[in-house]
């Protein structure tokens, strides 16, 4: 499918003779990092349940390559590619996260502006990862909430987008409805429910599976259940839908609103890899309380849930999740505060895959800018999660994790 | 502002008898002809403007414009491109006025591309205007109010009015404009502002100018409304939009 679009995008531009303009974006994170956790678990990268993208001990990462390269005609069409690559002791990968066109109307005289992606890109859910190559510029890790939008979540498909700019009526008030109709997702709901929700700034490249945790059921009734999970998979050829809207004010105030269903149909398998209904509805919250301080807070809620082939209900599992974070900006300093809550809530009869969770995080951030592009960043993340499935792998259900990061960030 | 049309409007050279005099030279020639009807005599008047809030304080960068209501066939036109800059992300001037015929010379100082455009009335343009770039418009050929933005930073917003007379600028910080008016006679003042929150943000009040100095003072109807703070929500400008 993403060969398919990219190709016939620049089959369809080439024919074009509009003069074209290339930009190279990047983003260049290294990290020095320090973990540890009450019980020396893995990453959960690794298969293990530990919640952070670094394992155990003390080391130095690649935190993220990120090129963004595009492609801009004069006819408000553009192509866009993302790569990203990740270093760190033996988790090494490069690949491709997104590759759309997009159209980008003028807006009317009345302010109505359209918009249009065909390809592979990230649904408008994050109000952290907003900086190149989906990176966050708040802080060195996603929250929870998002670092799960990164690691099963990508539109494969077509996006419209209708937006009211207030500006044109001297209002203050915009407003945008997006409808996603996209294929490729029929496994999201897969690692959300085997390992529970992680913090990390480690997002899946289209070509990548994941290592999926080893628990008792597994043996017997997910006895088909291939050992690394396809993210980006279509299974069932259904389409799934996500709807996001956004109300905003100036530069004050953004609201989103929206709801995602895969709309996959359960009871599929192919090579190894289920189909999960997974439906979520997602709230986010920009706020600018003073030219300093600024809110942000994101929130979901939905289901999942996959059959075996015979139609018994294997994993049925409700989960939630809400951050909040207040940043604070003065000169060359910046501050980020976040506060997490989530939530696995299992409920069905499956003997070996317990997959209930909860737990809380807080991280503390600081940013110093060095030059314009140049920034040096140091954070805390202090994680406390109850997951029963750990003891299977003998390990304390509940687990205390601490990561401490230093940072040279470099956007280019 | 009034500068560049300083020289034009004082010369305003006419023909009489297949030669050219000036204007002036007409007016004390006619003077004595028409002593006693006064009013035929076309006397220069520099007319100054006040412009004050409600509270009573300086209104600035209204945008201020006089139009003789006989017309303005034979008065000077200006060709003289507008110059309008894209810095620090915002449209530097927000307000600008021009006379009709001219054209927007709009010049990027910022490091990065802006994709301008003008969407509304007749006066429309878009075009995309790199980091360092200069682009000039076709004349604008109507007078009416130009809201323009820029497709890629949203809260980039400016303005230029274009006026179908000779006689126009902004208000300076005190409040006041001057205008150098090459004849006494009746006059249809105008101000505007895109927060002046009236019909057309405008408002008109009709001038029988008749003598050399005039000063009007002239009181807003209402405060304006605040202008739209021209930064986006995010820090940095070179981030993507997600």
């Amino acid at each position: 499918m993403v060969k398919l679009v990219v190709g016939g995008a620049l089959i369809f531009f080439s024919s074009i003779t509009f003069a074209v303009e290339t930009s190279l974006k990047g983003i260049l994170d290294v990290h020095a990092y320090h973990v540890n956790n009450t019980s020396d678990a893995y990453s959960y990268l690794k298969g293990d349940y530990g919640k952070f993208r670094f394992d155990t001990g003390t080391g130095f990462a690649l935190a993220q390559l990120g090129i963004r390269y595009e492609l801009e005609w004069q006819n408000n069409f553009s192509a866009t590619i993302v790569g990203n690559a990740f270093a760190d002791r033996g988790n090494n990968e490069i690949g491709i996260t997104e590759a759309f066109v997009r159209y980008k109307g003028l807006p009317s005289q009345n302010g109505w502006r359209f918009q249009s992606k065909l390809g592979v890109f990230y649904p408008s859910i994050s109000l952290e990862n907003v900086a190149t190559a989906w990176s966050t510029p708040y802080t060195l890790t996603s929250s929870s909430l998002n670092n799960w939008i990164g690691e099963e979540l990508r539109h494969t498909g077509v996006n419209f987008s209708i937006e009211k700019l207030g500006k044109a009526s001297k209002s203050s008030h915009s407003f945008s409805a997006d409808l996603s109709l996209f294929q490729n997702n029929d496994t999201a709901g897969t690692m959300l429910t085997w390992h529970g929700w992680t913090m990390g700034s480690r997002q899946a490249l289209l070509h990548e599976k994941l290592v999926v945790q080893d628990f008792p059921a597994r043996d017997n009734l997910l006895a088909e259940q291939a050992a690394k999970s396809d993210p980006f998979i279509e299974i069932d050829h259904r389409w799934g839908a996500h709807i996001a809207t956004s109300w905003r004010i100036e530069n004050k105030l953004k609201l989103n609103l929206g709801y995602y269903d895969n709309m996959a149909e359960e009871g599929l398998v192919e090579h190894g890899q289920y189909t999960w209904a997974t439906d979520f509805i997602h709230a986010g919250l920009k706020y600018k309380l003073t030219k300093q301080w600024e809110l942000i807070s994101q929130y979901m809620k939905g289901d999942t849930a996959m059959k075996s082939l015979t139609g018994i209900d294997v994993v049925k599992a409700e989960y939630d999740n809400m951050f909040l974070m207040m940043r604070y900006q003065r000169l060359a300093h910046h501050v980020a505060m976040r506060f997490e809550h989530f939530n696995v809530d299992d409920q069905d009869e499956t003997i070996g895959d317990n997959n209930n969770e909860n737990g809380n995080g807080v991280t503390l951030s600081y940013r110093y800018q060095l030059s314009k592009k140049q920034f040096i960043l140091s954070e805390f993340n202090w994680l406390r999660s109850e997951r029963p499935s750990r003891s299977y792998e003998l390990q304390p259900v509940d687990l205390v994790e601490r990561q401490y990061q230093l940072a040279y960030r470099l956007y280019f | 502002m009034t500068n560049q049309f300083e020289e034009t409007m004082y010369i305003d050279e006419i023909s009489i008898n297949n030669k050219r005099v000036s204007f002036i030279t007409k007016c004390v020639a006619l003077l004595g002809t028409f002593l006693s009807t006064s009013s035929y005599c076309v006397n220069a008047s520099e007319l100054t403007l006040n412009v004050v809030t409600p509270s009573g304080s300086p209104a600035t960068d209204i945008v201020s414009f006089i139009r003789p209501t006989k017309g303005i066939n034979g008065l000077p036109l200006n060709d003289v491109p507008l110059y309008i800059g894209q810095q620090d992300k915002k449209f530097a001037p927000y307000i600008t006025v021009m006379q009709k015929g001219q054209s927007i010379n709009f010049v990027n100082h910022d490091d990065i591309t802006h994709h301008i455009y003008s969407v509304s009335g007749e006066n429309r343009f878009e075009f995309k205007i790199k980091a360092g770039g200069e682009i000039t418009t076709q004349p604008l050929q109507s007078a009416e109010e130009v809201a323009m933005g820029c497709n890629i930073h949203d809260w980039m917003s400016g303005y230029v009015l274009v006026v179908d007379t000779p006689y126009f600028g902004k208000t300076n910080e005190d409040g006041q404009i001057t205008f150098d008016l090459p004849e006494t006679g009746e006059y249809e003042l105008s101000l505007w502002h895109p927060q002046l929150d009236v019909t057309n943000n405008r408002i008109k009040q009709l001038l029988n100018v008749t003598q050399a100095n005039v000063n009007i003072s002239i009181s807003l109807p209402q405060n304006l409304l605040p202008i739209p703070e021209q930064v986006g929500q995010e820090d940095f400008d070179f981030l993507d939009e997600y």
